[in-house]
């Protein structure tokens, strides 16, 4: 029988097939959640989607399709009479004969040879009340609510081939039309500049007699056609959002269809619930060519669409790009005579405007929304926490975000792993969160949205999260890293571990997802990609894989970059901003840490590398430029490299080195790496350039430095920077970075604050001799004169009688390495400090000895560090011609161990 | 009978079945490709498409080839058949690869099938990427394992 | 004038009764015009004219009105026809589709 059905035609069977199918998964995973609420028109819908593949199955004969639809097609028919309760036991049939479906479109031909015997038995078992719980009625639709439009076949098919949409609308002559103001016609003439009236009913039979009748609000039902989206529509024709229902199209058309034949006029059934017929009608054989263009075109969104082969779209990207190219040589060749031709700066600016116009068309033809990948996430999260006896929400956001199609295929793998891993080990079960006191249905969280020129995708679940300690144990265990290597990494470092090939978190292989492949995998994708990932986790409360990726892989706006006589194209994207640190300021904002170059840029501190030495290039470029010597200089740079290891202390630039003698200015190009930025050296800047991303060959992608090749507008061929590859073969550390700034940050308030009381009351002494000392007043609770000989010792200690208590005494050169006050001194004066937080009636921890008391006087000073140094020394300054030590008596008697028992 | 393409490394005389040659260029501009293995010569920009071009001589495991008047570049039918290769090589482009020699020759017909086992001084290198040695009346031509040249690594 | 008074002329011939309401079928106008069609339908057997020469406007009561009288004819299993209808009553009607149920005829002057 398939003999006359032309292959075009059967593949355009399986092409809406499909589509059908993945329309109607998300239908079916909310009348599972729904059950007996969920509206009439998602049953209607997956019934309808499936009859159809029936339909097209029956009459391509295929038979094993067309069995097992038939049969799911029965049960649907149950659910939607209300005579069949939907359990998840039935769902599952569903959800497994719809895969089964799936395998067979996948190879149509092949259909018959895909298993189909065990879901078809369940299907039948559940249509003949056996082995299912035949639910409650599923009560109060309306029926037989039955209502005819008049129309003919001719003005449905017209509107619906111009992309429009049917809607059944109703209209209450006195609500919503005299209440409103309007008269009939104003209403009608309204309607008609929104769209077609293809027909109007008012229901006769409602109407009371003559002499009740205006007391009846009576309302007209219109058939009304119109481009404008639902919602739109309810608010053009001027009536309540819940008055407009968009007809389903399909039930329409089909009875048209059928009786298109036999009659101009037809009549159509539109009632709430389709008539029961409907079931056996096929879909007639032999369409005439106009119907089928017809029902692809009007597929759900009104908008005119068309199938266009990807490879074709593919073709015609490739070259878009090398159009592209060719207006870049095209407009640098003649940039020097533009002036020669009259008008030739309008003509290029014509072409280039409208090849760039282009361009970004055939790209936006290629984009596909990230729903289509995400939409698959509730169905897999569907069987898994069905089989992992888990219970797991799934919220999408974002799904309308749009990338090139290429990149959404290429991150199905990739996320459905990320994915698999949430159900799989992050979310706990219900046992276990209920006993950590959170929700016992988890959450796993896709988000995808826009930032700067790239797509992000976010997939949160609000898991156990990702024990660090545990990730680097485990990595140490398999080697991956060195004991020392991991006692300096940060829990951050350690949970990016996972990320490491060979490194797979499951303990035990489950079923679901330790499948030998890990987050590596993921990883390894998505910076195939030229994207990069990243992993958030707090224990006990979840985690956050985060990607990004570019809009598009094929042309992408890139910086070109100079170093030696090399060049290199740095992707915007990458790009934060350009930074040139003049010659004069090089010291001060590039400096050292830790061994590493960094820019010291606003508040924060950026690694620095200098593009020439990760790549490995030879710094000297007084050569002039010849073509055939570059390979050679190459070959003699590796030698070079092998002897010579690069070490830190070359790179700083205080040290003159060849290149930089002569101009020691920095070129610095601020990267982004996820979120991480750091600098990048270069010699020279040029211009941003529009270049079409050329793969890389296998042999090269080992280097990791580049993430393609391009050829720029006067043909040569230059290496494409990929930032994040960069950073990691430069072996960047971020976070040490961060702990740095941080605690030059919290130095800097300290210093600030210490500037700010500058100003301050000290009270001057004098210990030994010529040796004076300041304690600012604030810390000095009294003064005191005593007499050396009321001193007593206890032991090692001197005390002295103060207010009938023995206090301890202290001496400044027993702690400070200053001179002991002179013996033969009689009088003594004790500082008696103030203890922060403490009464003045409270008993002093100790006194400090002095010899004498040279003033109370205000002082500006900026204190200097001394040389010695001591418990209690603020700084040294000049106060009265006098170099003063400045003392802090509590850290002083903290010091000394005298203030036990006070905190 | 087979067609070979030869062309002089060092002092050898090498050969590659022409069916598998796509065409035989002169040396311009290589883009060199830092921190790529040795035998990575570099890309080239040939109408448009890039070349991957091997240094012959690195990849045999002798010195590099310095460029001369008289060098050319081998661009070959067949692309890399590296794992990564065609992972991001949809809509056709190919990973053309190319081989960097120090002269062309002529075009010898032979009898493939005469071919015999390479010499046995041969370095690791060697072993791995030579299929053969054919007489000719030009000389010994030795014939390239092309599928092994190609797989990186 | 006599207008005021009767606002629908009334016009029996055999069965069939011929009603010309003399101005619009507007909110202000139905319910007299309702009572005065009520009146006229006891005697109606054969048919019910309604002669909308006179008519220039119709609101929603307007049509509300139109179609109970209808439905009392229909009841009664009289025939209803409207005549001398104006271009905009017409495609009101006609838009509503009202020419189902009966039929509608133009105005024949403009």
């Amino acid at each position: 029988m398939s003999s006359f059905a032309d292959e075009s035609i059967i593949s355009d069977f399986v092409a809406e097939s499909r589509e059908h199918l993945a329309t109607i998964e998300p239908d079916l995973l909310r009348m599972e959640q729904e059950g007996a609420k969920v509206s009439a028109e998602v049953i209607n819908r997956v019934f309808r989607a499936i009859h159809s593949i029936k339909g097209g199955a029956g009459f391509f004969a295929f038979d094993a399709l067309k069995r097992l639809s038939h049969a799911m097609e029965g049960v649907l028919m149950q659910v939607r009479d209300g005579k069949l309760k939907v359990a998840a036991d039935v769902m599952d049939v569903v959800f497994a004969s719809l895969d089964r479906l799936k395998a067979m479109l996948d190879d149509i031909q092949a259909s018959d040879s895909v298993p189909f015997t065990q879901e078809l038995a369940k299907l039948e078992a559940i249509l003949n009340g056996q082995g299912v719980a035949v639910g409650e009625m599923v009560k109060g639709r309306e029926k037989g609510a039955t209502r005819e439009f008049d129309l003919d076949a001719e003005s449905v098919r017209s509107a619906l081939r111009r992309g429009m949409n049917l809607f059944r609308a109703i209209a209450y002559l006195h609500r919503d039309i005299r209440d409103k103001g309007l008269t009939p016609l104003a209403f009608l003439n309204n309607a008609l500049s929104v769209g077609t009236c293809l027909d109007a009913f008012i229901d006769v039979e409602a109407i009371a007699d003559l002499e009740h009748c205006l007391e009846q609000d009576l309302p007209v039902t219109l058939l009304f056609a119109s481009v404008l989206e639902p919602d739109l529509a309810a608010l053009g024709l001027k009536l309540p959002v819940d008055q407009v229902k968009v007809m389903e199209v399909e039930a329409l058309r089909k009875e048209v269809k059928a009786k298109a034949k036999a009659e101009q006029k037809v009549v159509a059934v539109v009632a709430a619930t389709p008539p029961e017929a409907e079931p056996e009608a096929e879909i007639p054989g032999d369409l005439p060519a106009e119907e089928k263009t017809t029902r692809e075109v009007t597929k759900d969104t009104g908008n005119e669409t068309l199938r266009v082969r990807v490879d074709l779209l593919t073709n015609l990207m490739n070259l878009a790009g090398e159009l592209v190219l060719g207006r870049n040589q095209l407009v640098r060749a003649i940039t020097d005579s533009q002036h020669e031709i009259p008008g030739l700066g309008a003509i290029l600016q014509n072409v280039n405007q409208v090849t760039t116009e282009m361009q970004e068309g055939i790209m936006q033809t290629r984009m596909q929304p990230i729903g289509t990948v995400f939409s698959r996430f509730p169905r897999i999260i569907r069987d898994m926490s069905r089989q992992l006896e888990k219970q797991i929400d799934v919220h999408i956001e974002g799904a309308e975000v749009e990338l090139d199609k290429s990149i959404v295929e290429m991150l199905v793998d990739p996320l459905t792993h990320i994915i698999r891993n949430c159900a799989d080990h992050a979310i706990e079960s219900p046992a276990e969160r209920q006993k950590a006191r959170k929700d016992p249905t988890g959450t796993i969280h896709l988000h995808a949205f826009h930032e700067g020129g790239q797509i992000n995708i976010a997939v949160h679940d609000d898991g156990r999260g990702i024990d660090a300690k545990k990730v680097l144990a485990k990595a140490i265990a398999k080697g991956l890293v060195t004991k020392a290597q991991g006692a300096e990494m940060t829990e951050r470092e350690m949970v990016h571990l996972v990320f490491e090939p060979g490194f797979s978190m499951a303990e035990k292989v489950s079923e679901i997802s330790g499948r030998g492949v890990g987050m590596d995998v993921v990883r390894t994708n998505v910076e195939k990609l030229g994207g990069h990932v990243e992993m958030e986790t707090e224990l006990g409360m979840g985690t956050t894989v985060r990607l990004r990726l570019p809009l598009t892989l094929a042309i992408i706006p890139s910086m070109i970059v100079g170093v030696a006589d090399h060049r290199f194209a740095i992707p915007q994207v990458n790009v934060v901003e350009f930074v040139w640190v003049k010659a004069s300021e090089v010291s001060q904002r590039i400096e050292q840490v830790q061994g590493a170059l960094v820019l010291r840029l606003r508040d924060k501190l950026l690694p620095l590398v200098r593009l020439a030495d990760v790549l490995g290039l030879q710094r000297v470029f007084e050569n002039p430029e010849t073509g055939e010597q570059l390979p050679d200089r190459r070959v003699s740079l590796a030698d070079r490299r092998g002897e010579l290891p690069e070490e830190p202390d070359n790179a700083t630039p205080r040290q003159g080195d060849r290149r930089t003698d002569w101009r020691s200015d920095h070129n610095i190009i601020v990267l982004r790496v996820g979120k991480n930025h750091y600098g990048v050296i270069v010699d020279e800047l040029f211009d941003i350039e529009e270049i079409v991303v050329k793969p890389l060959s296998g042999f090269i992608q080992g280097t990791k430095c580049f993430s393609g090749a391009t050829i720029l507008g006067d043909g040569r061929v230059i290496m494409i920077l990929d930032a994040g590859g960069l950073a990691t073969v430069a072996n960047l550390h971020f976070t040490d970075l961060q702990a740095e700034e941080l605690r030059r940050a919290e130095e800097e308030k300290r210093s600030a604050a210490l500037k700010a009381s500058r100003r301050r009351s000290v009270i001057l002494f004098e210990a030994a001799t010529g040796e004076r000392f300041a304690v600012p007043q604030d810390h000095v609770l009294r003064l005191e004169r005593i007499v050396k000989t009321k001193i007593e010792f206890i032991g090692e200690r001197e005390y002295i009688e103060y207010r009938g208590e023995g206090l301890p005494l202290l001496r400044l050169d027993q702690h400070l390495a200053v001179r002991p006050l002179k013996a033969e001194l009689q009088e003594l004066f004790l500082v008696i400090p103030k203890i922060p937080g403490q009464s003045s009636t409270t008993r002093p921890p100790a006194g400090i000895l002095i010899s004498e008391i040279l003033d109370a006087l205000d002082v500006e000073v900026e204190l200097k560090a001394v040389e010695f140094t001591g418990p209690g020394l603020l700084g040294s300054a000049v106060v009265q011609d006098h170099l003063t030590l400045f003392l802090d008596p509590v850290a002083l008697l903290q010091a000394a161990g005298l203030m036990g028992g006070v905190a | 009978m087979s067609q070979f393409a030869t062309f002089h490394v060092g002092d050898r005389l090498f050969g590659l079945d022409i069916l598998g040659v796509r065409e035989i260029i002169r040396v311009f501009n290589i883009t060199p490709v830092p921190r790529a293995e040795s035998h990575i010569r570099g890309l080239i920009n040939l109408r448009g498409q890039i070349v991957t071009i091997l240094d012959l001589a690195v990849r045999l495991g002798h010195e590099a080839l310095p460029v001369k008047d008289s060098s050319h570049i081998v661009i070959l039918k067949h692309g890399a058949n590296t794992a990564q290769g065609n992972g991001r090589n949809q809509g056709g482009t190919q990973d053309l690869m190319g081989l960097l020699v120090d002269a062309i020759g002529d075009v010898v017909e032979a009898e493939a099938s005469l071919a015999e086992a390479p010499p046995a001084n041969l370095t690791d290198a060697e072993e791995r990427f030579l299929s053969g040695v054919l007489k000719t009346d030009e000389g010994l031509l030795v014939l390239l394992n092309l599928q092994e040249l190609l797989s990186s690594g | 004038m006599a207008a005021a008074k009767s606002p629908m002329k009334t016009q029996k011939t055999d069965g069939t009764v011929r009603l010309n309401p003399k101005g619009d079928l507007v909110a202000s106008t139905v319910e007299t015009l309702r009572d005065g069609m009520v009146k006229a339908l006891e005697s109606a057997t054969e048919a019910v004219v309604l002669d909308l020469s006179s008519t220039k406007q119709i609101d929603s009561l307007g049509i509300t009105l139109v179609l109970g009288l209808f439905k009392s004819c229909q009841k009664k299993e009289i025939t209803f026809s409207i005549e001398g209808a104006n271009t905009d009553l017409l495609r009101v009607f006609k838009l509503f589709n009202l020419t189902k149920f009966f039929s509608i005829t133009e105005a024949t002057r403009e």
